[in-house]
């Protein structure tokens, strides 16, 4: 069969005749080169073992298979859902608790994050969007990513967590530093950007010990008086539980920003069709949410069972780019075309499965918001650079977008 | 026509009572609130049950024989 892979190790057959290919999803890129990969991949082979340094994996590439595998979760457990680290000694809360404990906490964050709570935050959400293009409005340029993908985010994180949107700043620097050290780079300064965000938790937890606060507004409160099985959570799953929040909502919702206004700054017909009747937008974000999935899921085998043509085995783990099942011409007519009024669209960019991403809907928030708050005051923008994006890996997501309009 | 929601599928991804609010809509945590149960599709309302359908990510939608 014809080798697609990058990197050595690649090509032959492995364990029960599935191909053996070697193609590492950390590499950085130029913009939309992991998509276009990916869509070469995916046609080639729906199941793969991967032959990586540090050891392999499986991989699924279609749509169906990604799907039924993130809802069989007794199966694929979370365990781990760090490729390269089966046994982490650290907790992302909830996702790694086990089916019977993961929806008790569960519960707990669909109250806090449902359709209706996103609703009565858009408010405070919105104003904040304005003043963060505010801030450079004027310049008739920014880099799209520092100055608005880094830091609108952030404040809905702490209009969430009723937290004083002072703090944006401090925390902005904060993940940036700990997302470079997730990329290799400066991780001493990450390890204590690390430390100063858990610190901010635990003085949070300390005050509202203290003084609570009126949980309906302050989340921190929030999980102080939650109950599981009748018992408060232990003050090491609280930590974990912000943390975690400031580790899945962040950075995500900052790599979706990118690749929707990049495709819209060099797009500008769609731009147009899009900006001339904002009842197009929600649509529009959602197959932007369908072609430009950014994150690959893993998990971790909890039993032997052959699936997909895979003998898969306990403790094996299994990779699940979305961009790969996302663009699968099986689910999706013109698959790799972006139809920004593309109805019906069934995409899995927050996942499938008791796991879907907690924060679907604020993130559809945040993104209608920025969509409608932008394009309101800057309806006309361009690339402001010829030289190459860069697209890195994992988390896929643009490093820069330098953007430039008329003021 | 009837419509089901397959309670055990639903995982709240939110897109059937946005895709057709005429049929469906969301529970305090985002889940489908109809899921669970079988119900008759007025006539004026097929487009807006198969649309509802074929946009659930999960597959938790069907319209039973």
């Amino acid at each position: 069969m014809t080798t697609i892979a990058s990197g050595e190790g690649s090509g032959g057959t492995g364990p029960g005749g599935v191909p053996v290919l070697s193609v590492d999803i950390g590499k950085a890129g130029p913009v939309l080169s992991h998509f276009d990969e990916w869509d070469e991949i995916r046609e080639q082979c729906p199941a793969f073992w991967n032959d990586v340094e540090g050891g392999g994996h499986w991989v699924l590439t279609r749509f169906e298979d990604q799907r039924d595998t993130l809802q069989q979760i007794e199966i694929f457990s979370t365990e781990s859902t760090i490729v390269s680290d089966p046994n982490p000694d650290y907790m992302l809360l909830p996702l790694f608790l086990d089916p019977t404990q993961h929806i008790k906490y569960r519960q707990l964050y669909n109250a806090r994050f449902s359709p209706g709570a996103v609703e009565r935050l858009t408010p405070m959400a919105r104003e904040a969007c304005r003043e963060t293009i505010r801030t450079f409005l004027d310049q008739g340029r920014c880099d799209f990513i520092a100055d608005f993908a880094d830091v609108f985010p952030t404040q809905v994180f702490l209009i969430a967590l009723g937290l004083p949107l002072d703090d944006a700043p401090q925390m902005v620097e904060w993940v940036r530093k700990i997302f470079l050290g997730l990329a290799g780079t400066d991780t001493v300064i990450a390890a204590e950007a690390n430390a100063a965000l858990s610190d901010y938790f635990v003085q949070l937890l300390d005050d509202r010990r203290r003084a609570p606060r009126d949980p309906q507004f302050d989340m921190v409160t929030y999980f102080l008086q939650a109950r599981i099985d009748g018992e408060p959570i232990s003050h090491e799953y609280l930590l974990s539980i912000l943390v975690t929040l400031v580790m899945a909502g962040l950075d995500t919702t900052k790599s979706q920003l990118g690749f929707n206004f990049h495709h819209l700054a060099t797009h500008p017909e769609a731009r147009r069709w899009m900006v001339a009747d904002p009842a197009r937008m929600p649509a529009a974000i959602e197959e932007m949410l369908r072609v430009f999935a950014f994150v690959p899921p893993a998990r971790k085998l909890a039993a032997d069972i052959d699936q997909h043509g895979c003998p898969m085995k306990k403790g094996q783990m299994v990779l699940m780019p979305l961009w790969s099942s996302n663009r699968d011409g099986r689910a999706f007519s013109n698959a790799a075309d972006v139809v920004l009024d593309r109805s019906p669209n069934r995409h899995i960019a927050f996942g499938a499965g008791p796991h879907r991403c907690a924060g679907a809907h604020l993130a559809r928030r945040e993104l209608l918001i920025a969509m409608e708050e932008w394009h309101a005051l800057i309806p006309d923008y361009e690339l402001d650079t010829s030289e190459p994006l860069v697209e890195h890996g994992w988390q896929l997501g643009l490093d820069a977008l330098p953007l430039q309009w008329t003021p | 026509m009837k419509i089901t929601v397959d309670a055990n599928r639903c995982s709240g991804q939110g897109r059937c009572y946005v895709v057709s609010p005429s049929l469906f809509s969301s529970d305090d945590e985002g889940f489908c609130a109809e899921r669970g149960l079988t119900r008759d599709v007025p006539e004026a309302e097929i487009g807006a049950a198969r649309l509802a359908v074929d946009s659930c990510p999960e597959g938790a939608i069907s319209v039973p024989e």
